[in-house]
């Protein structure tokens, strides 16, 4: 399916600010998406254990703010991590 | 030999690609099947390996060290069966946990997604990489499968003739005690005919149209690159320039955290 292009008045009023926002938390050196992925793990541990901060976490949390589907992705991780400690 | 056993067997010799047959779902599906999927299949199709919605009492076992697990996954390890069931459950438990009441798919459809992953992680296990615990690392791939099944679930029927593109920027209805609501009314204007005027004018006509799919619509990246040919990665850097194009633009024409802060 192709996707409508050109559109004419793009977002709705909820997402002003957020874009404004996200326009200024973007940076050059951000992760990509797939670089999160492979390291969310290991960010899952270090938020459920206090670890210490490094510029990796430091990207990888630049990255979950910029990216919703990371940030929905993690957020899930976390809660089944979370439901789930009880059968180690 | 019942037929599930003999199917998995006449697979197993053949060593193609075959279809994989669940007697219990009745699914059939085009994928390769690896020595381990097969093992998998023989136990999930014997009687105390039967799938069921609800949880079995918690076993009483030693915790696995990282590296027990991945030699206990082995198909020919002795431990493989009892390794398998406590990583299911494990596994299950998270998923049912947090994605059961989303309301965006049903507990059956929860458990093949969760079968789909128990596979994908044995299938995947010797691309672990220590960085994390062996099951938080399992517990992600799970993760990362059943939303991404659910993504798709979700939008692959949705036509984009259902989204009203021309709902304008800023509604201006909202007020706070810094401004009158006047003046709050003419700077969300301002502010709207200025990210308008940059969105249309700034950005490509792709970087425009994801931004406002993703953004305003909630199309997830993995969708937006289902439907245009690309991969998700693509879509991110693709919107990672716009808004570095729009950072620009909006430095250049003076817009700073007051001014954000004013629009809450
Ligand atoms: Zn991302």
């Amino acid at each position: 399916m192709k996707m409508k292009t050109g559109m004419k008045m793009p977002l709705g009023s909820k997402h002003a600010k957020i874009l404004v926002l996200m326009a200024k938390d973007s940076r050059e050196d951000e992760l990509d998406c797939e670089s999160v992925a492979e390291n969310m793990d290991s960010y899952a541990e270090y938020v459920l254990n206090s670890g210490e901060s490094s510029r990796l976490i430091l990207l990888i949390e630049n990255h979950l703010k910029l990216c919703k589907d990371c940030a929905e992705e993690f957020k899930l991780l976390l809660g089944a991590l979370k439901a789930s400690e009880r059968l180690l | 030999m019942d037929e599930i056993s003999w199917l998995i067997w006449a697979f197993a010799v053949s060593d193609a690609p075959v279809e994989r047959f669940l007697t219990k779902k009745n699914w059939i599906r085009t994928i390769s099947l690896n020595s381990s999927e097969l093992i998998l299949l023989f136990c999930y199709n014997s009687p105390d390996m039967t799938r069921s919605s609800e949880l079995r009492p918690i076993p009483t076992r030693h915790p696995r060290s990282d590296r027990e697990w991945i030699e206990s996954l082995a198909p020919d390890h002795a431990d493989f069966n009892s390794a398998l069931t406590d990583l299911r459950e494990y596994l299950w438990n998270g998923i049912r946990h947090t994605f059961k009441g989303s309301g965006k798919i049903g507990e059956e459809h929860l458990e093949d997604f969760c079968q789909e992953a128990l596979m994908r992680v044995l299938s995947k296990r010797n691309s672990y990489s220590g960085k994390s615990r062996f099951t938080t690392w399992a517990m992600k791939v799970a993760v990362n499968l059943v939303l991404s099944e659910i993504r798709k679930k979700t939008w692959q029927d949705v036509s984009l003739d259902a989204f009203d593109d021309t709902e304008p920027f800023l509604d201006a209805s909202r007020g706070n005690g810094l401004f009158s609501p006047q003046e709050r009314k003419l700077f969300r204007k301002e502010m709207a005919e200025l990210c308008n005027k940059l969105i249309q004018e700034s950005l490509t006509d792709r970087q425009r149209t994801a931004l406002v799919y993703h953004m305003k619509y909630g199309m997830p990246l993995e969708e937006i690159a289902r439907r245009t040919g690309s991969n998700r990665n693509s879509i991110y850097k693709l919107l990672h320039d716009a808004r570095m194009k729009l950072k620009q633009e909006f430095e250049r024409s003076g817009v700073d955290r007051d001014d954000i802060s004013a629009l809450a």
